[in-house]
């Protein structure tokens, strides 16, 4: 990469192109369970949870909810086990950032497992992998092989008192197995239908025991955590708004991908504070040749559009969402001059119609609907209010559902609508007068 | 105790109470497909999204626990415009076949839809397809484009019954109940899924196309099937019963009923049924001729006197008026009872006595019959509840039989007896619950007397110096003699007797 | 009217009943139609407004119950299970089972392993195979298999390829790849051939949006995929 660009902050891809270090072989001697040991060993669960709260890691599942403060929830003294589940159902369109650290860096993955299970005292921990990633469980289930086979994993870990057991779990193909109540149905032996809430899962999550579920690269921040001290992450990135006492800044490292319309697609990792044009223009490489950048989807599918004008944001989680987006999982999709916006939308709602759940009136019937508007309008058979039909069907679907894919199949179409509403209307002969929004 | 206020009005709740039960026991109206007071929460059809201040998105009212000091509108622009948003997405893919639709009438897709649906259609041509008339076992049709998905008929598999037959298949805008392979339920209360179907995507076999729920008369009873007494409304048209379904009663039945009873009015409907009185012609048994009411209880009431003895046999299904009458003309013998005795209990619903007042017959002194044994009077609703021997043995003098095929050959005279489906008065269910049933004004045959009247009748031409009885003294005096025995006679208000005319069916044309 | 109290009756009590009725419904498949399908399924004539049509004798309301009087149904034999496991998962599936608190929970991991092992598709006999051995309902297994879009309903052929077809990809061209397919194989996306070489799905996203187009033959990815790449790709696979 050339030089002068932002800085990469190698921590959690120190390992990933280290050959061979999916073996414990190779990662153990570079530092792999050397965290988990000294958590054992030095700490108790509080005081790793405390760090974690200190370090201010917030969840890179898409939320962004502060990790530590989730931990805090987790009912103690029930009679139950607690469960940790970590989300590796990286179904988000345009993520693919928890399959590298799954593939290159496993014992990374299990020890943060590890880690974390200590801290909130879980029995054992159920790593969701979307069925799509056969190489993920290959790679997982031979590191925990690894890791039992040297103490690791199972009981008494590292000779101390504390066991837990952790097992690969594969999806078969569902995006809403990635929202947190339908993973854990799924890991029920169930159809992935969300759950209403309450109860939350840190009170009453799978087979009705306190629960706590994070996304793989969250827990994957956890050895660094432990190993440098909360304080050391929360001076990485960006730091809270003084302004706000709510504010979490955006701390720690986060890894960052582009994919779509760019020369260079890829993953990197960064301190937050590189802007979205860095990362799209400079380590993504800028538009194809010939070709200008025309929206870029900052994080995941479900993320509203920038404009090519609107990219000198900084990707942290505050920043996207006061420029009416999010970060959602750091993984960019761009979008050029080349591409039919009418088009996008109708992939995009057909994406989250085929992955609606159907549990839910808005949902199951509105996703489609929406797909069908778009592609009257794609095939130029738009009509006069399509567009102002399309805006009441986005405030008839979002937020009146049981969980978020709802709102997630409105937020990047309805900034497609708004952005590009010229697009629309030039499909739509006679072009109708403009009205509504 | 702590307090909500819904649409102005400040309520008291229990805590746990969710908004719909406190709007609900209040009597405000807040519409609802998935939730049912007898199922889990789903929360999945967002009908019932309510506003509720503090908090930015309307709330499902079906799920949310009303706290103290909580504000909700159930009219305000956001709920509103909420339900209208849900019903206009319910319709998207609906078929608008309501024309050929069972449930048209007392739908509840229609009636929201008429309460806050969009008046024009927005929607796309093409409606997603999905398989129709697909069978849920030999009884049950499903349709699953008229499915709304609110999941109330797999949850009565999975919570109430346990059987587990239904569950969703598929998912988003394909998804559908499908059904076990094994093809057939093994729960005997299926059917309670089609009542619990807010829409016509679970229609009756038994019911379907045979009439318009608004050409039909509605009465509310409760069923003989068995002692339990499930508390019923049975549709009826033209002189037919076309239906019974389960209405709620948190003593006896909940909201449910079983096949069996629900199916079980068959002989209400028979063609074989007796429809005037006979008086025996010649000495010659079987012999009959058809005569008028008031000849015939002239009759009865000389073949009676001439008798030398007494005794009743009647059917366990015969209500405690009735039973109290029949004791009141032929008291000097033996009463006695019969009912079927099943071996199908299963600590739900059905229990194995099926006589529907057998507790009552106890508490009014009647025995069961054990042994053919002569009585003067016989009552005989349901044929098969007094064995044909116990008939024969009986050989009565005066008999009231429902169907043709149970007329005792020896007997002097007949009536032909209304069902219960046809009969005002009370009876006592297993647990000794005492409950009315009601005479449905459009089932059974033309001009049909009640028994209770013609005993009556029998009674004044027996003893010339008695005074006579309202079916109101009727009532008291039976409150009098089963009070003993532990039963309590409810105060029950009974439509004034008129004269039997089979209501016709409404006009077709109106 | 407000019957005396009495305890009311078990709710949610076991009432699972006696031997199962006359297992002979077709299973829950029916026949697409338009919004008057049903009106023809009934068949004409069964209501006279009166007469005997609903008429039962007086046998009782058992008998009512059990001889429903409209619209006979056709004799349907339920799918035989398939003995599972086979011997040869017998072990896998009983590690995978000990895993969880709950026996069900093991059902996605055995589908999967089912799938492979029963030529790559789950039929109606190995769904009751596995719901058998897992003690839920058939139905529940057919729910969860229909939800989840790597369980195949059908057979598939040798080569399932499964081009993605989410927005990355698709900026990328993935429906020149669709499109190349079907010039090759003459296969639109859900069909497969007689001979049953190819199975061609489209398919959302793969996450292998930074290599894309992306599609995976069986389990196999193949990333950064050209028509003119795929051609070959498919003279390969025999």
């Amino acid at each position: 990469m050339a030089t002068g660009l932002y800085p990469q902050t190698k921590v959690l891809s120190k390992n990933f192109d280290v050959p061979n270090a999916h073996t414990l072989a190779v990662a153990r001697p570079r530092g792999a369970y050397q965290s988990l040991e000294k958590a054992l060993r030095t700490m108790t669960p509080a005081q790793v949870t405390e760090e974690v709260k200190k370090s201010r890691l917030r969840g890179r599942g898409g939320a962004g909810f502060p990790t530590g403060m989730k931990w805090s929830f987790v009912a103690k003294n029930t009679g139950k086990p607690t469960y940790l589940v970590m989300n590796a159902d990286e179904s988000e369109p345009g993520a693919f950032k928890d399959r590298y650290l799954m593939e290159r860096d496993p014992h990374l993955v299990v020890e943060g497992a590890l880690v974390s299970a200590y801290a909130i005292e879980a029995s054992a921990v159920f790593i969701y992998v979307r069925g799509e990633y056969p190489n993920s469980i290959r790679r997982l289930e031979g590191a925990i092989a690894e890791a039992r086979a040297a103490g690791l994993v199972g009981k008494d870990i590292l000779g101390t008192k504390f066991s837990c057991e952790v097992w690969v779990h594969p999806g078969a193909g569902a995006y809403i197995c990635g929202e947190e109540t339908g993973l854990l149905e799924s890991l029920e032996g169930k159809r992935g239908h969300p759950r209403i809430k309450p109860p939350f899962p840190a009170v009453e999550g799978v087979f009705r025991c306190p629960t706590i579920i994070n996304n793989v690269e969250t827990l994957s921040h956890v050895p660094w955590i432990v190993a440098h001290g909360g304080e050391a992450f929360a001076k990485q990135g960006i730091p809270p708004d003084p302004a706000n006492p709510r504010s979490n800044g955006s701390t720690g490292t986060k890894l960052m991908g582009v994919s779509g319309q760019v020369r260079n697609p890829g993953l990197w990792e960064f301190e937050p504070g590189i802007t979205l044009r860095e990362l799209v223009y400079g380590y993504g490489g800028g538009p194809l040749p010939g070709r200008k950048i025309k929206a870029v989807i900052p994080g995941g599918i479900s993320m509203p559009v920038l404009l090519d004008s609107e990219l000198d944001v900084k990707m942290g989680f505050d920043e996207l969402v006061k420029v009416g987006s999010g970060l959602g999982t750091g993984t960019a999709i761009v979008m050029d001059d080349t591409c039919d916006m009418v088009e996008a939308c109708v992939n995009i709602a057909h994406f989250f119609g085929h992955e609606s759940c159907g549990q839910c009136t808005p949902c199951r019937e509105g996703c489609h609907w929406m797909e069908k508007v778009f592609r009257r309008v794609a095939d130029g058979d738009g009509q006069p209010g399509d567009l102002d039909l399309l805006e009441s069907l986005f405030k008839g679907i979002e937020g009146r559902t049981i969980c978020f894919l709802a709102d997630a199949a409105v937020w990047p179409v309805r900034s497609i609508v708004r952005k590009f509403r010229g697009e629309f209307l030039a499909k739509m002969t006679p072009a109708p007068t403009p009205a509504g929004a | 105790m702590p307090k909500i206020t819904i649409d102005g009005r400040v309520l008291e709740f229990a805590p746990g109470q969710t908004i719909i039960q406190v709007a609900q026991a209040n009597g405000i109206e807040i519409p609802h497909y998935c939730y049912h007071p007898g199922l889990s929460v789903a929360g999945n059809c967002r009908i019932c999204m309510v506003e509720v201040e503090k908090t930015p998105k309307p709330q499902i009212a079906c799920y949310v626990q009303a706290t103290d000091g909580m504000v909700v509108h159930t009219k305000s622009a956001q709920a509103t415009e909420a339900r209208a948003g849900v019903m206009e997405m319910l319709l998207v893919n609906h078929p608008l076949d309501c024309p050929i639709c069972d449930q048209a009438g007392e739908c509840k897709l229609q009636d929201y839809a008429f309460d806050f649906g969009h008046p024009t259609t927005r929607t796309p041509v093409e409606k997603t397809h999905l398989p129709k008339n697909v069978p849920f076992g030999a009884k049950i049709v499903y349709d699953g484009e008229r499915c709304i998905k609110c999941t109330r008929c797999v949850r009565f598999t999975d919570e109430i019954t346990q059987t587990h037959e239904l569950s969703m298949g598929a998912r988003g805008d394909k998804e559908m109940v499908i059904m076990t392979s094994k093809g057939e339920f093994t729960t005997p209360y299926a059917m309670n899924i089609i009542d619990l179907c807010p829409v016509g995507a679970l229609t009756s076999k038994d019911f379907r196309f045979e009439s318009r729920v608004w050409f039909m008369d509605f009465t509310e009873s409760v069923c003989t099937g068995c002692a339990r007494g499930c508390n019923v409304t049975v549709g009826a048209r033209g002189g037919r019963v076309l239906r019974m379904t389960p209405r709620e009663n948190q003593d006896v039945n909940r909201w449910w009923m079983c096949d069996a009873g629900r199916l079980g009015y068959g002989h209400a409907n028979a063609p074989t049924r007796l429809t005037t009185p006979r008086v025996r012609t010649s000495a010659r048994a079987g012999e009959f001729a058809e005569v008028g009411w008031e000849d015939a209880i002239d009759a009865a009431v000389e073949a009676l006197r001439d008798a030398a003895r007494g005794g009743v046999l009647a059917d366990a299904g015969a209500t405690l008026e009735e039973l109290f009458l029949l004791k009141a003309v032929a008291g000097r013998g033996d009463l006695k009872y019969a009912s079927r005795v099943g071996q199908d209990e299963d600590g739900f619903l059905i229990v194995n006595e099926k006589g529907a007042n057998q507790r009552g017959a106890e508490a009014l002194g009647f025995a069961r019959a054990a042994a053919p044994a002569p009585a003067a009077l016989l009552f005989v609703e349901r044929g098969d509840a007094v064995p044909k021997a116990l008939r024969d043995g009986a050989d009565p003098v005066v008999a009231f039989v429902t169907d043709g095929a149970d007329v005792p050959p020896t007997a002097r005279v007949v009536f032909p007896l209304p069902t219960w489906a046809e009969r005002d008065g009370l009876l006592a269910n297993v647990d000794g619950i005492v409950q009315p049933i009601r005479r449905c004004r459009a089932a059974g045959p033309r001009d049909l007397r009640a028994p209770l009247e013609v005993l009556e009748e029998i009674r004044l031409g027996l003893d010339a110096a008695a005074t006579p009885w309202t079916h109101a003294d009727v009532v008291a005096a039976v409150r009098g003699a089963v009070a003993p025995a532990g039963l309590a006679v409810p105060e029950v208000e009974f439509a004034p007797a008129a004269p039997r005319t089979v209501a016709a069916p409404a006009s077709r044309t109106r | 009217m407000t019957p005396p109290a009495v305890s009311p009756p078990p709710t949610g009590g076991d009432p699972r009943p006696r031997e199962p009725r006359d297992a002979n419904q077709p299973p829950a498949r029916g026949t697409r139609g338009g919004g008057y399908a049903e009106a023809a399924g009934a068949p004409a004539g069964v209501a006279p407004a009166s007469g005997p049509a609903k008429a039962a004798t007086a046998a009782g309301a058992a008998a009512a119950a059990t001889a429903p009087r409209k619209t006979p149904a056709p004799a349907v034999v339920p799918p035989t299970p398939v003995p599972f496991p086979p011997d040869d998962l017998k072990a896998a599936c009983e590690a995978l089972i000990a895993r969880y608190p709950q026996r069900a929970a093991a059902l996605i991991p055995i589908l999967h392993l089912a799938q492979k092992r029963f030529d790559g598709w789950i039929s109606p006999e190995v769904e009751a195979g596995v719901a058998q051995y897992l003690g839920v309902s058939d139905q529940h297994v057919r729910g969860v298999v229909t939800f989840y879009t790597m369980f195949n309903t059908k057979p598939v052929g040798r080569h399932h390829v499964q081009v993605c077809r989410t927005l990355s990809c698709w900026l990328r061209g993935a429906g020149e790849l669709t499109r190349c397919l079907e010039r090759k194989t003459g296969l639109r996306p859900g069909q497969t051939d007689e001979a049953r070489r190819f199975t061609v799905s489209e398919v959302e996203c793969l996450g292998l949006c930074e290599v894309a187009p992306a599609l995976f033959v069986n389990e196999d990815a193949h990333v950064n995929v050209t028509p003119e790449g795929l051609e070959k790709l498919l003279d390969g696979l025999k």
